[in-house]
This record gives structure tokens, sequence and C-alpha cells, in this order.
């Protein structure tokens, strides 16, 4: 139950990576808001079904434009509100079953496009809000109610498949590091083209993922989470692939193109060339 | 409904939402939007539809596709002396409320689809109407020879039985 409004009774489970990530989302909007002089409205946050969709009620504070739509279809949906509206920021809440698997199609031509939106990958390896079915992002030989006999399918890298689809900014988190989210999400948004925040953000009840990110020396787990070194070049592509290829999960921002040119220009730049035609040259090229 | 660039939130995510655009799972609030979804049903009741001949106790009904073989049948049969209704609308479900009126009085309702089960009729059944397909599931559409047999062969069935028993059905 939000305090915005006190109807709504969906509940995240307690522990639940998401939290960190609403609250990163509020603040990083709030800070935009601040600083760009701009009303909250400008925004418009776009969320897919599942427990990450339901960031867009338990957002707290000045709400921004709320868009909670189907299945798989943030990136459809964030084309239709940007190219109608580009003078709105376009942010993508959206899940690893959401945007992965069922809305994976819509990714590579929306990267290629250079859809000028930021996309918050809320990455917990399982469908939770139907009760822990294998996602992409689930581990091979995982037990859930779709693999009772372990997953055969080996888990994807979405940093890897962001990244060779042609995402021009792509960074990577934890929800538990929320400052550092926050600067991720910001920089995101600021960026002109197809950013991805993707997040680790482990789902309490169906797959606790926090012990095995940040490791337990006295179970002697190490660490798979690890943070891109200091000297990391944002603008190489290889050195990105690199650091996604290296095993484990990658933390900080990985890549950003520096000639990212965003779909609206593209479309603006095309739109010089389509001179509109007079009516009498219309007929005449009608004419046999 | 609130759009883009201004406050509030649309959502399409199944659930029902509240006058804010936000999702809610409360009863109460799940009787207030079911009933005023149906509420819009009530939008249908201008529905129109075709009819003629309406004076005739047998009629067929086609829907959909089939109504340009249905329609050819209908004539051929109409010249051929055997006097039968027509009618037809696109609005299957609900029924325009006068169109079913005017199905009740009907001894009997021809429905000729492309289906197996003959789901139009079951439908007209269910509200009351004497109603009985004429399937055909070749995969093909309706040949209007094919209606036209099936369609006189039921009606001189219908009315030979009447003669003797004097009661409307048979079969």
């Amino acid at each position: 139950m939000s305090k915005k409004n006190p109807e709504y009774d969906f509940k995240w489970c307690p522990g639940c990576g998401d939290f960190g990530v609403r609250r990163a989302v509020e603040m990083a909007l709030q800070q935009r808001m601040v600083r760009r002089e701009e009303p909250m409205e400008n925004t418009v946050l776009i969320a897919g079904i599942g427990c990450s969709g339901n960031l867009v009620h338990l957002h707290e504070g000045e709400q921004p434009y709320g868009f909670h739509g189907v299945h798989g279809r943030t990136l459809p949906v964030a084309m239709g509100v940007k190219m109608s509206r580009p003078d709105l920021n376009v942010l993508i809440v959206a899940g690893d079953g959401d945007f992965l698997s069922i809305g994976g199609e819509h990714i590579a031509p929306q990267a290629q496009r250079n859809l000028n939106v930021c996309a918050v990958i809320m990455d917990n390896g399982v469908y939770g809000l139907t009760k822990g079915q294998s996602s992409p992002t689930t581990a091979m030989g995982v037990i859930t109610p779709t693999t009772p006999f372990g997953k055969v399918e080996t888990r994807m890298n979405p940093l890897d498949l962001f990244l060779s689809l042609g995402a021009s900014f792509l960074a990577s988190t934890v929800s538990n590091k929320v400052r550092d989210l926050v600067s991720l999400i910001v920089q995101g948004m600021e960026h002109p083209g197809f950013a991805v925040v993707n997040v680790q953000s482990p789902c309490t009840t169906y797959n606790d993922t926090y012990e095995e990110l940040k490791g337990n020396p006295t179970k002697g787990i190490q660490p798979t989470a690890w943070d891109l070194p200091d000297d990391h070049e944002v603008h190489s592509k290889e050195a990105a692939l690199q650091a996604v290829r290296a095993g484990g999960i990658p933390l900080g921002l990985l890549y950003q193109d520096p000639n990212s040119i965003p779909f609206e220009q593209r479309i603006a730049k095309m739109n010089e060339k389509n001179v509109p035609k007079s009516a009498a040259e219309l007929i005449e090229s009608f004419s046999l | 409904m609130p759009i883009p660039g201004g406050p509030g939130a649309y959502i399409a995510n199944a659930s029902e939402h509240d006058p804010m655009g936000d999702t809610t799972h409360l009863p109460s609030r799940h009787i207030e939007m079911t009933e005023r979804r149906f509420s819009k049903l009530k939008l249908l009741e201008d529905g129109t539809y075709e009819s003629e001949n309406t004076d005739q106790s047998i009629a067929i009904m086609p829907w959909g596709g089939s109504k340009g073989p249905a329609l050819e049948a209908f004539s051929q049969l109409i010249d051929a002396g055997i006097n039968i209704g027509w009618y037809y609308t696109t609005q299957l479900h609900p029924l325009p409320p006068k169109l079913l009126e005017e199905l009740l009085t009907k001894e009997l309702v021809l429905v000729p689809e492309l289906n197996y089960l003959g789901q139009f009729s079951m439908v007209l059944r269910s509200l009351g109407v004497r109603a009985e397909s004429i399937t055909q599931y070749t995969g093909l559409p309706f040949k209007v020879r094919d209606l036209v047999n099936r369609v006189s062969e039921r009606v001189k069935a219908t009315t030979s039985s009447k003669a003797k028993t004097s009661v409307g059905r048979k079969g």
C-alpha cells in the first residue's frame, strides 16, 4: 500500500531488490527535475507486467506519467510516446522476464534505431509475480516450477546481448547500491540514445542471489559481482565486451557511444530530404 | 483518460484501476468496474439488422461470410416457391433486442454456418430461439446449390410433419 494511493494493495516481498530500484528511480527523477527545471510530468514511466511493473504504482512523491501496459511491450509503447512527443523523457522499468523473454524481439530494432529512452531492467533471474518460474537469466540446472528437473537452457548474458544488438549506453549494477544506481539512471536518461541500465534485483522469495552477488567469506562463497576498474574505457565497445564476457557480473558504466545520434534526430534529418510536394506536382506524379 | 506529458497513469495490465489510473484489487472496485464495463452493452441496443419476408414461420439467418451464398440461396428458394424469411445482422451477441423478439416468434430458424458444432445456433437456442444449424466443415465456403437443397429438404420435412401431427418440429 503506497502513501499516494492507500487503495493499492500490491506488496513487494520484504527485501525485494525492486525497493532499491524504486528509490533510485525516485531520486534520479527528482534530480533531473531540479537540474533541468522541468515538471515531473515531463517524464513518462513505462512498465511491463511483473513485480517490476508495479513500480509505477508504488512510486512515492511527485508522480510522473505512468503507463502500465502489456507484457513485454514496453519498447513499442515507449516508441509511440517518443515519436509523438520527442520532448518527453521516457523511462522504461521492466523485469528480465518481461524485457528479455517476452519482449526480447523488440530490443534489436529499438537498439538499432537508437530510440532515445532509458530502460531500467530489474534482473532477478525468475518470474517472481507468477511464483518463481524460470526466466532467461535463471542459471542452468536450477529447479523451478517450470523446470522440475533443473533448467536445461543455458543462462542468457543480457549485458552481452544488449551490446551485441547495438545499445549505445550500457550500465550494470546491483539494486542495493542505490547511490550508484541513481547516478547511472541519471546518466542513462541524459544519454542521447538507447540506454540500458541492467540491475541485479534479487527476488528474496524465489531466487535470493544477494549472497551469491556479494559473496560470503564464512561460507566460502566468492562474489560474482565485481566493480569495473577505474581505467575501464567507457567509449570502447571492445573493452565493454571483454568485461561482460569475463564472467560474473561487472558493475558500473560499461559502455557509452560518444557519437550516438538518437532516433528523433535521424527522423528529423530524413524529413529534411522528404520535401512535401505541391498539389500540382503530386497530381503530375500520378499521371500516366 | 490521462495522456503522456500530464499527470496520472494509464493502465492496461488486466487488473482493475481506480479513477487515478492506479491498479487496485479491492473487491468493491472490482464490482464497480465490472458493472461499468457491462453497462456499455446498453449502447449496443440500437443495433441494426436486415429482414425480409418476416411473416413466415420459418426463417434463414446466416452470419458472417456465409451471407453471400445464403442470400443467393434465399432468392432461389423464394423463386422456387419455398417461402421462408430472411434475417441477417453483424451484431451477434448481444442480438439487437427487436431482432430477438422477432426470432422468438419463429417456428424454425435455420442457421447456415461453417463449423462442426453449430456455435451460433447454440447461442440462439440459449436465448430460447428454435434454431437449427446447417453446418459444413469442408474448409470451403457454402455452395448455393447445396444450401438450396438442404434448406428445402428441411423445410419440406417440417411442413410434412406438421401436416401429419400438427406439431411444429421434427428431429
